[in-house]
């Protein structure tokens, strides 16, 4: 494979200042196994991109040092941190974010908002039926099996009206780009998060680039949490009275805490925790300085299993007793319902593309990445075959745990592995390992390629948007393919142009 | 508004009082310590320790007094250690810092990114500094430092923030930590005064620990006389540092937060705040330093614990006796 660098080839082409850019581009390798959103070959970058490398050329170098810095710092100061518990003292640290952002044409998204709205469409829909008279299952063509079987599945939630039949409001899912083009990684139905670093970035971002920023039309993004607001409302039980609406979260030692009080205040919503609520007169209420004040929304952040003990596991202390039958009555609604995390289950995912032609009659607009389900014989015959090219995961598993990288295992590894699937194979799926694309991105004061996903989110009430933008994730050790959070990814923006043309 | 939220902003601002107040005692008492006799340095770091309610780190370990007394006057670097940086130590800038800030983050969604990066910032300035680092210079400019950012975070809620339910409870919490701090600092110098084997008085270092000299030099003069200067801290309305002013506070935010029109959800609080301000309603009696004054000052102090208790059970745990659905 040709590795030529890109400081040797990029010169006159790449601005103003070809010495800095140069230096800028010194690292830089293409490299053909991967989509490059930066390059078009290893000569030409890509039209869009080619205004973005002419500021960054023209920028001098203490400058570009000076970028990552100060962005970093802004997230210290605002507090968008997570905490790392050590032996004595805990210490907080800021997201990992890289600078630059990573720009997607009109077209490409417009691609990407058509499959997103059709899927989130389809799994409602599925939820829906799932709950209800179960069509899908009776025809055979979900397993019911598989659905009935699956841990996230809420025997509780049969039966249960749901306003507007939203029972994902919303989604964030995982798109992967590869040279085939965009498919859709999987779903995050139950409480999908990120979407405060979604903004967090592109507030530091816009600001570290203002000029370029504004030449370049990108579709603005600060709307969510109104849009968020707009499709809670939606929900509340008593239509025509103000509702009062909350987000649920288990505290300042979450992890996404952060993201639940930012949530909070962008929207003007109450930010409650378990110990605030409690069900008096079989209605749900916060505890406030003039008593009790009920609440008919409620944006919960906390998993199915801890939301009531009562109902679900009787350890959590982080829920509300008796929350549930509140629910079931109608008088509260949940963003998202209980069990919705049957829809995106790793197994049940690999029916989404059926549930879109079973209740929409249309194509899929975004594939699915293929997938073996090891509890079928020829999924489990062919995953054992191929076990060095391909990604197993465990079904009730995320965040990347449970999981074995064909290529990147050991025999042993590969072997162990094997046994494991034999021994149960209903418990996992394989995929091939994905050629995630490269996106361009500052390294230690020079810029590289790194792989990058992203999680749109989609929200759905009265009708399915999804806001132009996402959380880009991004793999920043180099020749990582992995961009969870939890080993060692980070976060950048992601712009939508208006145009096709910058 | 919720009663753990009132909570929060409750203790954020009695914490950030109790921030400012130690900063200008140890401030106060860092600008003395090259030109004041060693004895008058020492009688310093007790005052300073007694009216916080503790003991110097390892008290118990002196042989008597006069050890004591070199000990407080040669450490004073592990003394001023320990009240800024030691957060095992509940009565140090940093603990009381870290504290309010964490009160900050559980109401995170109800200030805004202003007023949470003004606290924020000061505690990563803090995390990031020793006291070795400003030992040999000036140490006493970082406590001026301190208070500083203090008052900025102050002024940003004065000028930003909607007069609401939340602001009332700081303004609760500011003024009744105020009414503790000054009331305790004023019973460490009036018991020095009344036993001068003590050490002898200190009137000017209490108008500067309550922030008054200057305004005090306004208004009477530069000569400080130990009648009028328990007079001014105690009676004065218009000035911050005052316990009247605090009580004043503290009426006028409780009446806010539970208005009479408004139909009170308790009696308790008002009553509390009645008492607190009949105390000092008594303006011709003077404080001098003898018994009768002494006691009206612990009165207050103790009065606004009593306060404290009432507000809890009041506002800030929602006890299902005031359950009702509306």
């Amino acid at each position: 494979m040709d590795h030529t660098t890109s400081s040797d080839l990029h010169g006159p082409r790449l601005g103003r200042d070809d010495a800095s850019a140069r230096l800028l581009f010194e690292r830089y390798e293409t490299d053909d196994r991967f989509f490059d959103e930066t390059f078009e070959s290893a000569e030409q970058p890509r039209a869009h991109y080619r205004m973005f490398i002419d500021e960054m050329g023209g920028m001098p170098q203490e400058e570009v040092e000076r970028l990552q810095d100060r962005v970093t710092r802004s997230f210290l100061h605002e507090g968008i941190t997570f905490t790392v518990y050590g032996d004595e003292a805990s210490i907080e640290r800021a997201i990992p974010i890289d600078c630059i952002p990573r720009l997607l044409l009109a077209r490409e998204w417009a691609h990407i908002e058509r499959g997103l709205i059709q899927r989130v469409q389809a799994l409602n829909l599925f939820l829906a039926d799932v709950y209800d008279k179960g069509h899908i299952l009776r025809d055979g063509s979900v397993p019911r099996d598989l659905v009935h079987g699956c841990p996230n599945y809420r025997p509780e939630m049969e039966g249960v009206k749901v306003p507007l039949g939203a029972y994902v409001s919303v989604c964030g899912s995982d798109i992967v780009r590869t040279a085939d083009g965009f498919m859709v990684l999987e779903d995050n139905l139950r409480v999908p998060s990120g979407v405060s670093y979604m903004l967090a970035c592109r507030d530091a971002i816009r600001r570290a680039f203002p000029q370029v920023f504004r030449r370049y039309h990108v579709r603005p993004v600060e709307q969510y949490g109104q849009e968020l607001l707009r499709v809670l409302h939606a929900l509340a039980p008593r239509q025509g009275e103000e509702p009062t609406i909350a987000l649920l979260t288990p505290g300042v030692y979450n992890s996404a805490y952060y993201e639940h009080a930012f949530l909070a205040r962008e929207m003007g919503i109450e930010l409650v925790k378990g110990d605030d609520l409690l069900v008096h007169g079989g209605r749900l209420c916060m505890r406030t300085v003039r008593g009790l004040h009920p609440v008919d929304v409620l944006y919960r952040r906390i998993d199915d299993d801890f939301i009531d003990p009562q109902v679900f596991r009787s350890d959590s202390c982080l829920g509300v007793p008796g929350l549930f039958e509140v629910y079931r009555c109608g008088h509260l609604a949940l963003a998202n319902t209980p069990g919705t995390g049957v829809a995106d289950d790793k197994a049940v995912y690999a029916y989404v593309p059926r549930m879109i032609r079973y209740y929409l009659d249309q194509d899929p607009i975004l594939d699915n990445v293929a997938t073996y389900l090891c509890r079928e014989p020829e999924g489990l015959a062919y995953t054992l075959e191929n076990l060095e090219h391909l990604v197993v995961k465990a079904v009730g598993e995320s965040g990347g745990y449970g999981m074995l990288v064909g290529p990147h295992a050991s025999r042993e590894e590969r072997e162990a592995f094997a046994a494991k699937l034999r021994a149960r194979p209903e418990n996992y799926i394989s995929q091939p390992t994905l050629a995630l694309a490269r996106a361009l991105c500052l390294i230690d004061g020079r810029l590289d390629a790194r792989h990058v996903d992203l999680r749109p989110f989609v929200l759905h009430g009265e009708d399915t948007r999804v806001v132009p933008g996402g959380l880009c994730r991004v793999a920043l050790r180099k020749g990582s393919l992995v961009v969870n959070s939890s080993q060692g990814g980070g976060a950048k923006d992601a712009w939508i142009l208006e145009g096709d043309e910058p | 508004m919720l009663a753990r939220v009132a909570d929060s902003f409750y203790w954020m601002n009695r914490y950030l009082e109790r921030v400012e107040h130690i900063a200008r005692l140890i401030g106060l008492q860092l600008e003395r310590l090259p030109s004041s006799p060693a004895r008058d340095i020492a009688e310093g770091w007790r005052r300073l320790f007694r009216s916080l309610g503790t003991h110097p780190p390892g008290a118990d370990t002196y042989g008597g007094a006069e050890d004591e007394d070199d000990f407080l006057f040669a450490d004073g670097y592990t003394l001023t250690d320990y009240l800024t940086f030691e957060t095992a130590n509940p009565n140090s800038i940093m603990f009381c810092l870290m504290a309010a800030r964490e009160n900050a983050r559980q109401v995170r969604d109800t200030i805004s990114n202003a007023i949470w990066s003004s606290l924020n910032r000061e505690y990563l300035r803090l995390q990031e500094i020793t006291l070795v680092d400003v030992w040999r210079r000036d140490p006493a400019m970082l406590y001026r430092d301190i208070i500083q950012a203090v008052q900025l975070f102050d002024g940003i809620c004065a000028s930003s923030m909607r007069r609401d339910t939340g602001w009332h409870f700081m303004r609760l919490g500011r003024f009744i930590e105020r009414v503790q701090l000054v009331g305790s600092l004023l019973e460490a110098h009036c018991a020095a005064a009344k036993n001068p084997s003590e050490g002898k008085d200190d009137w000017v270092g209490l108008l500067w620990a309550c922030d008054a000299f200057e305004a005090y030099c306004q208004l009477h003069g530069a000569q400080v006389r130990e009648e009028k200067v328990l007079d001014f801290l105690v009676y004065d309305a218009g000035l911050p540092h005052a316990l009247c002013f605090a009580v004043n506070g503290i009426w006028s935010s409780l009446e806010a937060i539970d208005s009479p029109a408004a139909g009170r959800i308790s009696a308790m609080p008002h009553e509390m705040a009645s008492r607190l301000a009949s105390i000092l309603s008594r303006q011709e009696m003077s404080l001098a330093v003898d018994e009768k004054g002494r006691d009206v000052l612990s009165d207050l102090v103790t009065l606004c614990r009593e306060c404290h208790e009432t507000l809890e059970r009041t506002y800030m745990s929602c006890p299902t006796e005031f359950a009702s659905v509306p």
